[in-house]
């Protein structure tokens, strides 16, 4: 396995009374980490940190080697990150030509020229070279996140951190993203967070599950799957004994928990894993 | 028509090479305009890095979508073109704001000329000084910073310094409200001291709130500049002897100072803008 180029070790943070960050731990190396969780897990917190933008209360961070507290080292970091927000800002009056010159000018790409092939890089990369002059008031929702993400891709940065980056997009777009993300991931370290079970699956060889601001569960997807090897039954109605139950499209009931009557092991899919994780882990808090 | 005599490859290639005295040039471009056989063998001589770049910059031109009204200004004025569009995303340096900062200071010049003459002429000429000189600061709190730049996320995860985009901003701010200031003061009245004596108030609180933004958040301490700003020249008109004393020599002193302490804090103290204190 490669050195780790993203080192997280007990790391807490807190807004006010809020703990967003309770001592998450974990590291990744070159490839597709993802961060799976619940709203206010401290997923975007923690990203925001990896993106140079938060800084810690405590505990150690190093990203490429380097202590983002340094403003030399912090520098050197900026130098090869790629950040993509989970609510990236635009200047409205821009066109996404403009817009993504912006952030390159930003990231000291001053020779103009070179710049503007770069800018035509990313664009096209993300499927945008027709929409170039198009202000970015007037693009959709699922345009704008493709602008927000070229931005990210702009220098072909050593650690790229994307935040929800498939929010808002369509089935094929999230193909496309798929394509250029593991494109990517070969010799750069990809650190992603979804809400999306299915991008985990198709995407990251590595997921990371956080639920109030810590690391539940560290594995591949197929570990996370296991999870629920033996709990996910299909049946033809509800199971009083399921943590969790839905209605399939094909009528059935989709049962994780304990064994209902007359019911099928199936399966599990990182979804079922990923639930009965989060899920056991709300029930154990309710009781306590 | 094609002749049947050729070039010779080694005068070719001194063409190629630029070898050749004008005359001759000349001539054997005359001849390679109408002999495809020797501008065959001219092609592979030929350095096409020259054209290459040459065109590269054509299409580039012609494919880079054409700016706004604001960076065409600023590109017309000198400023470089990375500049001038990272002004161009100034929200003060836009022209609903500029157009905004006039009319204000259009407001304040014709009150200035209904009074004059009047008993409350000194006071209409407070109200202008104070706005004039107030006017920059609230086009630097909304120049930069969260809350008001909306790629400041973004941005404070790139390499290049905030604190140098904040101080080319508030440079263009500072610039372009001193003009627009200076031409409402040729509109006043009185073409005497007070005509300018905005100018050096107007500089402290600027650089005082610029300043006060390596504590705070560049929008909080403008608020927090602003309210002393009130306070100060409110009490001060309220004085039996001079309403305008803010503006006179002790005024004008007390902002040179708030200019050097303030300039020496801002260079002291700019690795702040680089921390996540403002986020």
């Amino acid at each position: 396995m490669s050195m780790p180029t993203v080192e997280v070790v007990g790391i807490e943070k807190s807004f006010l009374r809020t703990r967003a960050l309770n001592g998450v731990t974990f590291d990744a190396s070159a490839g597709i980490t993802g961060l799976l969780g619940p709203n206010g897990a401290g997923k975007t917190t923690l990203l925001r940190m990896m993106a140079t933008v938060l800084a810690p209360d405590s505990g150690d961070l190093r990203l490429l080697g380097w202590d983002p507290r340094k403003a030399d080292e912090r520098l050197a970091i900026r130098r090869r990150l790629g950040y993509m927000p989970q609510e990236p800002g635009f200047h409205r009056q821009f066109t996404a030509f403009e817009f993504v010159d912006y952030v390159a000018i930003l990231k000291e790409m001053t020779e103009r020229r070179g710049r503007h092939d770069e800018v035509r890089r990313v664009l096209s990369l993300v499927g945008l070279e027709s929409q170039a002059s198009k202000k970015i008031k007037n693009l959709s929702g699922g345009m704008r996140r493709r602008v927000a993400f070229a931005q990210a891709l702009l220098g072909d940065p050593d650690l790229l951190v994307l935040d929800e980056p498939t929010a808002g997009l369509d089935p094929e777009q999230r193909l496309r993203f798929r394509e250029i993300v593991s494109e990517r991931s070969a010799d750069r370290t990809v650190i992603l967070s979804t809400h999306q079970t299915e991008d985990v699956a198709a995407l990251c060889p590595r997921v990371v599950v956080m639920l109030d601001g810590k690391a539940l569960f560290d594995g591949t997807p197929k570990d996370l799957a296991d999870v629920a090897r033996g709990r996910v039954w299909m049946a033809t109605e509800r199971a009083a004994t399921a943590h969790l139950s839905w209605r399939t499209a094909d009528g059935g009931h989709r049962n994780i928990g304990d064994a209902p009557a007359e019911a099928d092991l199936v399966e599990p899919t990182v979804e079922d894993g990923y639930l009965l994780l989060v899920g056991n882990r709300a029930f154990e808090e309710e009781a306590a | 028509m094609m002749s049947d005599w050729h070039a010779d490859e080694a005068l070719l290639a001194r063409y190629a090479a630029d070898e050749l005295d004008d005359a001759r040039a000349y001539s054997v471009e005359a001849h390679l305009m109408a002999c495809p056989t020797c501008r065959n063998v001219l092609a592979p001589m030929a350095d096409t890095s020259r054209i290459d770049a040459m065109w590269a910059e054509v299409a580039d031109r012609v494919d880079a979508p054409s700016v706004g009204v604001v960076e065409r200004g600023l590109l017309r004025l000198g400023v470089k073109g990375y500049a001038a569009r990272l002004l161009a995303a100034t929200p003060s340096l836009r022209l609903s704001w500029l157009a905004a900062e006039a009319l204000v200071l259009g407001f304040a010049v014709l009150a200035a000329n209904s009074a004059s003459g009047r008993p409350e002429a000194d006071a209409v000429t407070l109200i202008f000084l104070m706005t004039a000189a107030f006017l920059p600061v609230v086009g630097i709190a909304v120049a930069f910073g969260p809350g008001v730049d909306p790629v400041y996320e973004i941005g404070v995860s790139a390499p290049m310094r905030s604190y140098r985009l904040l101080l080319l901003r508030a440079t263009a701010v500072l610039a372009t409200s001193l003009c627009f200031t200076f031409v409402a003061s040729l509109a006043l009245p009185r073409l005497d001291w007070t005509a300018a004596a905005w100018l050096l108030p107007s500089l402290g609180l600027s650089l005082g709130t610029m300043a006060l933004a390596t504590y705070v958040r560049p929008l909080h301490a403008a608020i927090a500049v602003g309210f002393a700003w009130i306070l100060i020249t409110v009490a001060a008109a309220f004085a039996p002897s001079d309403p305008l004393a803010v503006f006179r020599v002790g005024g004008q002193v007390a902002s040179l100072l708030i200019v050097t302490v303030s300039t020496w804090v801002l260079a002291h103290r700019r690795g702040t803008f680089e921390e996540e204190i403002f986020v």
